[in-house]
């Protein structure tokens, strides 16, 4: 007689095998003894791993994790996904506001527009004063100082702190 | 009301910013949780910071389930793929000091022998388990632990329903293999 295949074995353990699978492995049963001890060593397996414990975390995890998400409040929406709606609403404001000016300018002069001469080079060596670049590399070192902050220094601390706590 | 529906009741709650509610579904999810971690690391300490990880994750990305489908699903879809990316991380096996034979004898020194047998095969199968593949133990345990169906072990893992079926016979032969020899080698200790 045909021996049944592991396949076949773990689908009549799991109770979805077809009559005719059945029928054959009840006549193994029956006749052959080598099939009957397989069978039966798969089966012990089956019903341990169905007595398997359910493992039970430690008493303080539910605390733990509700003093992480005390710390990192639910956010509705991050930075990240409403960056895209933020770009659209500060090109859309200027887009609106150079309209409204060209049409206010253009509705308000009879006159031909006169575009004064300016030399661009001095309108930026004017700005580029040695105090500004000094207050923008100053601006620069504080906002890289609070992101190295919050991003490194504050998640470290309160992991410590939790685990030793 | 069912366990899907209650899920999906508390997760309303957190939204609506019911602080009370995390604490519900934490306590509801958390064992089997834990379950699936330990059983992919077999280490209690790494096992309780993946399944706590994957909460704070699951809580952070509430906005993108979709309150249609089964929210086990999608967390313990959170939690096996936290738990693989922590065994890659530490590929170097550690031992849980509760669950070496020496622990066992101490726990179990008083038990009868009916007992003692029982509990002598609950270790053989979990240290079988240990030995197999991250994957083998996690097929394994998806399909025990809560007796997920086959279409939801395949969407937690992403793969078809047909191959997760596959994958748990042959993680359960290679467990079957693995028992053998381990029964062997306590054969071969007491010769």
């Amino acid at each position: 007689m045909k021996m049944l295949t592991n396949e076949h074995i773990f689908d009549i353990l799991d109770g979805c095998a077809t009559k005719g699978i059945l029928s054959q492995h009840r006549n193994l049963l029956s006749v052959s003894a080598e099939y009957k001890t397989y069978f039966e060593d798969l089966e012990a397996i089956h019903l341990d791993l169905l007595a398997l414990p359910i493992e039970n975390p430690s008493a303080l995890f539910t605390e733990i994790l509700l003093a992480h998400i005390a710390y990192a409040p639910l956010k509705n929406t991050s930075w990240s996904s409403q960056l895209t709606w933020i770009i659209l609403a500060i090109m859309s404001v200027f887009f609106v506001g150079t309209i409204s000016l060209a049409l206010f300018y253009f509705s308000n002069s009879n006159s031909t527009i006169e575009i004064p001469k300016v030399n661009n080079l001095n309108i930026i060596s004017t700005f580029l004063t040695e105090i500004l670049v000094k207050v923008l590399i100053l601006v620069n070192l504080i906002v890289l100082l609070a992101i190295f902050d919050k991003k490194v220094l504050k998640p470290f601390f309160l992991n410590k702190k939790l685990r030793l706590s | 009301m069912n366990d899907n529906q209650q899920d999906i009741h508390i997760l309303n709650r957190i939204r609506t910013g019911d602080k009370s509610a995390f604490k519900e579904l934490i306590n509801r999810h958390k064992d089997y949780a834990f379950t699936v971690a330990y059983r992919i690391l077999n280490n209690r300490e790494d096992a309780e910071e993946v399944a706590q990880d994957a909460f704070m994750q699951a809580f952070g990305a509430l906005k993108s389930f979709n309150a249609e489908s089964k929210f086990t699903t999608w967390f313990y879809r959170i939690v096996f793929n936290a738990a693989l990316m922590q065994k890659r991380k530490h590929k170097v096996e550690s031992v849980d000091i509760q669950n070496s034979s020496e622990a066992f004898l101490v726990r179990h020194s008083s038990d009868s022998a009916e007992d003692l047998q029982k509990n002598e095969r609950k270790t053989a199968i979990q240290k079988a388990l240990r030995n197999l593949s991250a994957e083998d133990t996690a097929m394994i345990t998806l399909f025990y632990l809560k007796e997920l169906s086959l279409e939801e072990i395949a969407e937690i893992t992403k793969i078809s329903a047909e191959t997760a079926k596959v994958k748990i016979h042959r993680a359960r032969k290679r467990l079957a293999n693995e028992m053998k020899k381990h029964l062997r080698d306590e054969v071969k200790s007491l010769l």
